[in-house]
C-alpha cells in the first residue's frame, strides 16, 4: 500500500513538474510571439505589385530631389546668418558661430541648480533657462547691483532697494551681454569654477572668452541655451 | 500508468489533470493573442497608412533609391515644419545611427548611438506605412527615465556669515543610470540608454528601469491576454549611447517633445 502512494505521489509530482515547464515554455513563447509573428511575413508583397516604367521612376525621383533640395535651401537659411552661440547647460560648454562655422568653443558656468529658501518663506532657483534668446544689450565694465537673494545666501539681513550696499564692481568681468530677465552673460572672479554648474542662473565665461563673445555678438544676435 | 491512476482507485488525480487541461487552454489562448496582437497591430498601420497617403497606384517603393530619397525628403519636410516653432525637437536618424538636437533649424547637439534591437514589425512593415509615420513629427504621449528632469537641490538659507562661508562649493551630481523612454502618438516605444560600464549602483538602477518598463508596457498584456482580450502591442526601438549623451538629450528636450524620425 505504502509503495503505491509512493508512486502515486511521484507521478503526481512529475505531471506538476511538466506542467509547470511547460507553463513557462509557454508564457516564454506568449512573451516572444508578438516579436517573431511578423517575421514570417513572407517576402515583399510590394514588390509582386504592378510597377511602373523606369522612366515613370526617374521622372518621380527627380521631383521628389528637387522639393528635397528646395527645403534643405529654406532648411539652411533659418539658420542665423550672422553670428551666434550655443551653450549647453548639461556640459557647461559654449560654442561662438559665425556665418562660416565655430570661431571659438569653450567651458562656460551655468545655473546651479539650488533652490535656496529664505527664513522669511521666500524662494529663489538658480537654473539657466532653455530655449532661444536675444542679446538685448551689450554692457562694458559692468556693475551689479545685488538682488535680495544675495544677501539671503550669505546669512546677511536684505538691506532697502536703493542701498548702496547693493552695488558691486569689478565682480561681473569688463563686458556683459543681457539676454533679458535679470540673466546676462558676464565674467567672473572664479574662473577655477569654470566648467561647472554654480552660477545664479548667469552665464560666466573665461576673461578672453568673454571678450571675443562680445565681440562677436551684436544686439540681437541668437543665443541657442539648451 | 497514468490512464491506471485515471480509471483505477485514484480519480481524485483527475483534479490536476483537469487543472493542467485549462492551464493549456489559458496558455494556448494568451499565446495566439499575444501572436495576433503584432500581426494585427501591423496590418492595421498599413491599412491607415494606405486610406491616407497620396501615393500613385504604382508600388514606387520597391525602388530602393526612392525609397531612401522619398525618406529624406519626408524628414526635411518636417525639420522645416518644426523650424518654425519655439521648442526643442528630435531628428532620429536609425539608417545613420544618430540622434541630433535642434532649435530653429539649428543643430545643437549631435548623439552617435548604436541601435541594439528594433522590434521586427518595423522592418517588416510595407514601406508605405513606414513613410506614412515619417510623414508626420511624432510626438511623445509618455516618457519614463531614470534621471531628474530638472535635478534640484533645496538648501535653505544660512542664519549668519559664518554658516554662509561652510556652504560653498558646487553640489556634487550623482553618478545615476541614464536611460529614457518616449512613447510616441502612433504607439513606438524610443528607448536610449547608457552603453558605458556600469557601477554596481548604476547597474541596481538599470534593473529598476527594465522592471518598470516591463510593469508598465508589458505586464498589462499579460493581464489582458490572460483574461482573452487582445494585449496592446508597442513595437520597440531600443538605442544605446555614452551616459552624458543620454543626459544631455533627455535634459534639453520638453515634455511631450517632437521627434521627425528616419527609418
Amino acid at each position: 500500500m505504502k509503495t503505491t502512494s509512493l508512486q502515486n505521489m511521484v507521478i503526481i509530482s512529475i505531471i506538476f513538474a511538466l506542467v509547470m515547464i511547460w507553463a513557462v515554455l509557454m508564457a516564454v513563447l506568449s512573451w516572444k510571439a508578438w516579436e517573431i509573428m511578423p517575421v514570417f511575413r513572407q517576402g515583399d508583397v510590394e514588390a509582386l505589385v504592378a510597377g511602373a516604367s523606369d522612366r515613370e521612376l526617374k521622372a518621380y525621383e527627380e521631383k521628389i530631389r528637387l522639393k528635397m533640395n528646395r527645403d534643405l535651401l529654406t532648411l539652411r537659411n533659418k539658420v542665423p546668418g550672422g553670428n551666434y552661440m550655443v551653450i549647453n547647460v548639461s556640459e557647461n560648454r559654449y560654442v561662438l558661430y559665425n556665418s562660416k562655422g565655430i570661431v571659438r568653443e569653450g567651458i562656460c558656468s551655468t545655473g546651479n541648480q539650488v533652490t535656496l529658501v529664505g527664513e522669511d518663506e521666500r524662494s529663489w532657483t538658480f537654473r539657466t533657462p532653455r530655449g532661444a534668446f536675444y542679446v538685448k544689450d551689450k554692457i562694458k565694465n559692468p556693475v551689479w547691483k545685488k538682488p535680495d537673494w544675495a544677501f539671503v545666501e550669505e546669512g546677511l539681513p536684505v538691506p532697502p532697494a536703493d542701498d548702496p550696499s547693493r552695488i558691486e564692481y569689478g565682480v561681473l568681468g569688463d563686458y556683459a551681454l543681457n539676454l533679458g530677465n535679470g540673466y546676462l552673460i558676464h565674467g567672473t572672479l572664479y574662473q577655477r569654477q569654470l566648467g561647472m554648474p554654480v552660477t545664479h542662473g548667469c552665464i560666466r565665461l573665461a576673461d578672453e572668452d568673454l571678450e571675443t563673445v562680445y565681440n562677436h555678438l551684436s544686439v540681437g544676435s541668437k543665443i541657442l541655451i539648451f | 500508468m497514468v490512464g491506471q491512476l485515471l480509471t483505477g482507485q485514484k480519480r481524485y488525480l483527475k483534479i490536476p489533470l483537469a487543472i493542467a487541461v485549462v492551464l493549456f487552454i489559458i496558455l494556448l489562448v494568451t499565446v495566439l493573442l499575444f501572436a495576433g496582437s503584432s500581426v494585427k497591430w501591423m496590418f492595421n498601420a498599413e491599412n491607415r497608412a494606405l486610406a491616407g497617403t497620396s501615393l500613385p497606384d504604382y508600388d514606387r517603393m520597391s525602388n530602393e533609391d526612392l525609397y531612401k530619397a522619398e525618406a529624406e525628403s519626408l524628414v526635411i519636410n518636417n525639420r522645416l515644419a518644426l523650424s518654425g516653432t519655439d521648442s526643442v525637437y528630435m531628428v532620429i536618424s536609425i539608417p545613420d545611427s544618430s540622434v541630433n538636437i535642434e532649435l530653429k533649424g539649428v543643430t545643437l547637439y549631435k548623439a552617435r548611438v548604436d541601435i541594439t534591437y528594433m522590434s521586427p514589425v518595423i522592418r517588416k512593415i510595407k514601406r508605405k506605412a513606414l513613410l506614412s509615420w515619417m510623414s508626420v513629427p511624432w510626438v511623445d504621449v509618455h516618457e519614463l527615465s531614470t534621471l531628474d528632469k530638472h535635478p534640484v537641490l533645496i538648501k535653505n538659507a544660512p542664519k549668519d556669515t559664518a554658516e554662509a562661508r561652510k556652504q560653498v562649493g558646487p553640489a556634487q551630481p550623482a553618478e545615476e543610470y541614464a536611460a529614457l523612454l518616449l512613447e510616441f502618438d502612433n504607439g513606438i516605444i524610443l528607448q536610449i540608454r547608457q552603453a558605458d560600464s556600469h557601477s554596481s549602483r548604476q547597474h541596481r538602477e538599470e534593473q529598476r528601469f527594465k522592471r518598470s518598463v516591463f510593469r508598465q508596457y508589458h505586464l498589462p498584456g499579460f493581464l489582458k491576454a490572460l483574461t482573452f482580450r487582445q494585449p496592446d502591442y508597442h513595437p520597440t526601438i531600443i538605442l544605446e549611447t555614452g551616459r552624458q549623451e543620454v543626459i544631455n538629450i533627455y535634459r534639453s528636450i520638453p515634455h511631450e517633445v517632437k521627434a521627425t524620425v528616419r527609418l
